[in-house]
């Protein structure tokens, strides 16, 4: 096999890697800390990406894609907040079954309306300017925007698992979700904090969903597709593990990529294979505990 | 099985079967497609209403069913009621595998699991070309002289369907279907009462599998076109639906959500491609202001704390669902 | 737990008492089978219990009621006690049979000792707590069990209904010559119908025997008794 389509073949692997991480980490960020599997992630994910899109097209893609980094996920977050007071808190300690009916609810709701805004047709958009060049690697030619991807996923795990478990935040949270009375005499403000946590997760599909935008174009099914691969990375990693989390977005972004090279219509379905198999040798995932906490 | 229960079944074969003289071939078409989504919708309840089984996996079922159909109708001439049982055979078979497979996993696991499943059987009628014609799907298969006619493929689908509501009743109000409630209720007590969960599981999936199998081939026989889509997971995710709008609580009203999201489907589709939005907006609805509603949608109930890990020796916590 | 060794005999009550966190409930997790013992072993009738399943364990007439009654939510308090008799029938896997006459009727019987029959069509989840205690220890003796584990029977009881249990208890003891061992932490229960009393702390076996013994036993008194009895 050719080296150099190997080679490349890596680093976007890597760097599609990077955006399942930020996706995956904000999903295993809400159920590690909140118990609930977010179905309607890779719908935050998708609309994020749209409006992304429109931003950066707005302002000429070099400051677009930047100032939609900062924006967008922040507004992505604050939508996130907005359904966590209103009807996540609902569903905190109910069964899984209506968490599933509401969560999956909502990525109908909020997919669809997306579509319904901006029609079929997909949106893509450029890398910024200083990314759009590559370096070459001996015979390989990478484009500066993967390694920036890299590094900026590499950045945030460690950034998340040093709030979570280096900070006071992380055993806040844990304190607040295993004793909400405790907490709440101890002068906690746990609602204030579930909702933060909940934004937190909303935040980094949201970053997820603009990074997306030069290397695969915002299109319908976008929900779909992503979020299916989120739930694969998080459940492989095991739930509530954010460098169980990072290990499998590695995995599955390499499986992916270089699985192209030998099927190049379904690479996908290794990715179920793997999950099939991981899941049945290890119920748990890779690295998680089905119980409590943020690791 | 009640009084009533049997009155419904009388009421539907009687009801339906007189509707086939009057309707015209589109309709008995219309007609035939919400019947094998009732089919569907009921089949799968068993896994999720009784079972307690989240399932995004039925689709492998469904299609199983719809491509065994159309694969012995263009390569053979056993006819359409051999294919439809082959595809029935396939699927109990593969779902006994996968409810198997599966067993140790709950909640959340379980439910990418199957979704896993259905992805890679949709996979593999994808990409084997030769056999299943990929992309293409198999189309324009002859079902047989008398099938054919619209008005007796109609007839046929009412039978076979109050059939299975017969037995389905039957099997709810066995003791197995009893036992069954029990551990879907409150699976650790279930075992200290002597019961084994996962055996029931995987009788539960194998069951609502065949179903879903008969569903998928009567759906081939009507449309006369099967396609790769029937087996992905957005698929599966249509009986979840009709289940959930028409109550997993109670026998009939997957029925009654199959109605209803097909109903949904043709008319608000004609108005715009969006209607699923409104689907959303239902469900949520529902299950925030009455879950317990008319036909009782969910279980009101609080998860345990501290599942047991899966797969370790656990202690189980035993406190109950409130 | 360190150490723990004791033995109960048949048609015996045999209180396991202790201070919280002294392992009581372990003990009964222990035996029913939900815990697995990394040393040491577990015998009943002279067989070996220690690695057995919990449902070989509770065929083997084993019942069990736990701190907050463990019954089917969702199911009517006739259904209950139906599915606890299929279990025990071993007709679980009959998918197209209805529920045989004779089954309906033991239920009912079970129901009217426990002076629930009234309820019978009455959805579990809601019912009084002392009423689903009742319930669960209807579904407890219709496996038929020789041996019954129970976790803090009394616990919310008013005083009328544990003196009813306590009835109940003797009557089962000496009419169906059932063993019992249970945790509690009313006193006055454990002395009046215990034939033997086993103190635990934290882990460890504290004391031993009969009821007066145990009263008199110092170290007892130190660790839990303070000066009561």
């Amino acid at each position: 096999m050719d080296a150099t389509i190997f080679l490349s073949q890596i680093f976007a692997g890597l760097s599609r890697s990077m955006l399942l991480f930020f996706a995956g980490s904000g999903l295993t960020v809400i159920f590690g800390l909140l118990k609930i599997f977010n179905f309607a992630h890779g719908a935050l994910y998708m609309l994020s990406a749209y409006l992304g899109f429109t931003f950066a097209a707005a302002f000429g893609s070099s400051l677009g894609l930047g100032g939609a980094v900062v924006v967008i996920p922040v507004g992505v977050a604050l939508l996130g907040i907005f359904l966590e007071r209103v009807i996540i808190k609902r569903i905190y300690e109910k069964e899984f079954l209506l968490q599933l009916i509401v969560t999956y609810a909502l990525s109908l709701i909020i997919a669809e309306s997306v579509l319904w805004g901006y029609g079929g047709n997909p949106r893509s958009i450029m890398a910024p300017e200083i990314f759009r060049t590559s370096f070459a690697l001996g015979k390989v030619v990478i484009p500066y925007y993967q390694i920036f991807l890299i590094v900026m996923g590499i950045v945030v795990a460690f950034a998340l698992w040093y709030v979570f478990q280096k900070t006071n935040i992380g055993w806040t949270i844990e304190a607040a979700v295993t004793d909400r009375a405790m907490a709440s005499a101890l002068g906690i403000p746990i609602d204030l904090l579930y909702a933060l946590t909940f934004g937190a997760g909303c935040w980094l599909a949201g970053v997820a969903g603009v990074l997306s935008l030069p290397i695969s174009a915002a299109a319908p099914g976008m929900d779909a597709s992503m979020g299916v691969e989120t739930f694969a990375v998080v459940i492989i990693g095991g739930l509530g593990n954010i460098w169980g989390t990072f290990a499998a977005a590695l995995l599955i972004g390499l499986v992916e990529s270089l699985g192209v090279l030998w099927l190049p219509r379904g690479s996908i379905v290794f990715v179920y294979v793997l999950m099939l198999i991981v899941l049945m040798l290890r119920p748990q995932g890779l690295f998680g505990r089905l119980v409590r906490g943020l690791k | 099985m009640s009084r009533r229960d049997s009155w419904v079944l009388v009421i539907l074969l009687a009801g339906s079967g007189l509707a086939g003289f009057f309707l015209d071939t589109y309709y008995l078409n219309v007609g035939t497609e919400v019947i094998t989504a009732v089919i569907f919708a009921m089949s799968y309840n068993i896994a999720l209403g009784y079972g307690g089984l989240v399932s995004f996996g039925h689709s492998f079922f469904y299609g199983l069913g719809a491509y065994s159909v159309a694969i012995i109708l263009r390569d053979t001439s056993l006819g359409f009621p051999i294919g439809m049982l082959i595809g029935m055979a396939l699927s109990a078979f593969f779902g006994a595998v996968v409810a198997y497979v599966t067993r140790r996993s709950r909640e959340v696991y379980f439910a990418i699991l199957t979704l896993g499943f259905s992805q890679v059987a949709f996979f593999i009628i994808f990409t084997w070309y030769e056999f299943t014609e990929g992309d293409n799907g198999i189309f324009g298969f002859n079902v047989g002289r008398i099938l054919s006619a619209p008005r007796n493929f109609y007839w046929l689908t009412v039978i076979l369907a109050v059939a299975w509501f017969w037995v389905l009743l039957r099997v709810v109000h066995s003791p197995f279907g009893l036992t069954l409630k029990a551990i879907r209720d409150h699976e650790d007590r279930s075992k200290f009462i002597g019961l084994y969960p996962d055996k029931h599981k995987i009788i539960a999936l194998t069951v609502s599998a065949v179903g879903s199998a008969m569903a998928g081939s009567l759906y081939a026989g009507m449309s006369k076109l099967v396609h790769p889509n029937l087996l992905h997971w957005m698929t599966a995710a249509q009986p979840l639906f009709m289940t959930l709008v028409g109550g997993i609580n109670s026998f009939w009203g997957p029925a009654v959500g199959a109605v209803v999201y097909k109903i949904a489907e043709v008319f608000l589709g004609q108005i715009t491609e969006r209607w699923t939005l409104f689907i959303g907006v239902v469900l949520l609805a529902i299950a925030l202001i009455a879950p317990n509603g008319l036909v009782g949608l969910v279980r009101r109930g609080e998860r345990r704390t501290n599942p047991a890990p899966a797969g370790t020796r656990g202690k189980p916590d035993v406190t109950p669902v409130q | 737990m360190n150490g723990v060794s004791f033995e109960v005999k048949e048609k015996n009550i045999v209180a396991l008492i202790g201070p919280n966190g002294a392992g009581k409930s372990t003990v009964l997790n222990l035996i029913s089978g939900n815990l697995t013992p990394d040393a040491g072993e577990i015998r009943f009738q002279g067989e070996e219990l220690t690695n057995k399943s919990i449902q070989e364990i509770a065929r083997k007439g084993i019942g069990r009621s736990f701190q907050t009654p463990a019954v089917f939510p969702q199911l009517t308090v006739l259904e209950n006690v139906l599915a606890t008799l299929i279990s025990h029938k071993r007709q679980w896997y009959s998918l197209f049979s209805t529920l045989p006459d004779g089954i309906v009727q033991e239920a009912r019987r079970l129901l009217e000792y426990f002076g629930i029959g009234n309820y019978s069509g009455e959805l579990a989840r809601n019912l009084a707590h002392g009423d689903k205690r009742r319930l669960e220890f209807a579904m407890c003796l219709a496996i038929n069990p020789s041996l019954l584990l129970l976790d803090e029977p009394t616990q919310g009881m008013s005083a009328h209904e544990t003196r009813q249990f306590i009835k109940d208890i003797q009557e089962l003891t000496r009419k169906r010559g059932v063993t019992t061992l249970l945790v509690e932490h009313d006193m006055s229960v454990v002395f009046s119908i215990s034939d033997q009393v086993i103190v635990l702390n934290r882990g460890t076996l504290l004391a031993s025997g009969s009821p007066q013994e145990v009263k008199a036993n110092t170290a007892v008194r130190e660790a839990y008794l303070g000066n009561e009895g």
